[in-house]
């Protein structure tokens, strides 16, 4: 990736790395299962990050690390229900 | 995003180089080790006396780039280039009795955060916030 702004995946993600973000009262696996968008914006990135003509790029941004943060791992357990598709890390 | 009526001294993204460039990135580790915020950066949240930051580690720098607009952006409004798997973000709590950080970004996720990059951010931390304890935790919510 020549341009970190380039790179959507990075950019949709980032909607649910702000300070206020809703994704941050995620906090038992339960919070997995049931959390939901709570504004446009995150309605919007969200919409982005599953959709299937974006399901490639989605995979590949996870293949690329062999490992992940557990609050990233919880977020990537919420598009794995939302798309019904694994998205499994790199093997590094 | 919000404006701060108590921001410590601050180092803006304007005292740095144009992010991007490669000569930016060759300063010497051993040299910096501080922390850059965002011109105006920090979000105050309404339910506590409680100043949040995002951004990330750059451990070629050894520089911590501090916004408020996710961790990515947030690094990059100070001042950085955020990469994937290389520039771990970071959110940081400050409140009156303290300052709390967490590498737990779930867009610049990368756990490869070493003892000793996690130790550069601690004391880059201590110097911006001097007096106060800082501790690391695995999420901040």
């Amino acid at each position: 990736m020549s341009n970190w702004s380039d790179d959507k995946i990075l950019l949709w993600l980032d909607v649910f790395s702000r300070p206020d973000s809703s994704f941050r009262t995620v906090r038992s696996e339960e919070d997995v299962k049931e959390w939901q968008p709570q504004t446009d914006e995150e309605q919007k990135a969200f919409d982005a990050l599953i959709a299937k003509e974006n399901r490639g790029l989605l995979k590949a941004w996870y293949a690329q690390f062999p490992s992940i943060n557990p609050t990233a791992d919880a977020f990537r357990r919420i598009l794995e229900r939302a798309i019904g598709k694994k998205l499994p890390l790199g093997k590094g | 995003m919000r404006p701060v009526g108590e921001v410590p001294p601050v180092i803006t993204a304007s005292d740095v180089a144009p992010a991007g460039l490669a000569a930016s990135r060759t300063a010497s580790a051993a040299e910096l080790g501080i922390v850059r915020i965002a011109e105006g950066a920090g979000y105050e949240s309404k339910s506590a006396d409680v100043t949040v930051y995002t951004g990330a580690y750059d451990p070629v720098r050894n520089v911590v780039y501090l916004g408020d607009t996710g961790h990515a952006n947030g690094m990059a409004a100070a001042g950085g280039t955020p990469i994937s798997g290389q520039t771990p973000g970071i959110t940081v709590v400050k409140t009156p009795s303290g300052v709390t950080w967490a590498a737990d970004s779930p867009s610049l996720s990368s756990v490869a955060m070493t003892p000793e990059q996690a130790a550069n951010i601690q004391a880059a931390l201590q110097k911006q916030f001097p007096g106060v304890p800082i501790n690391q935790v695995p999420t901040i919510k």
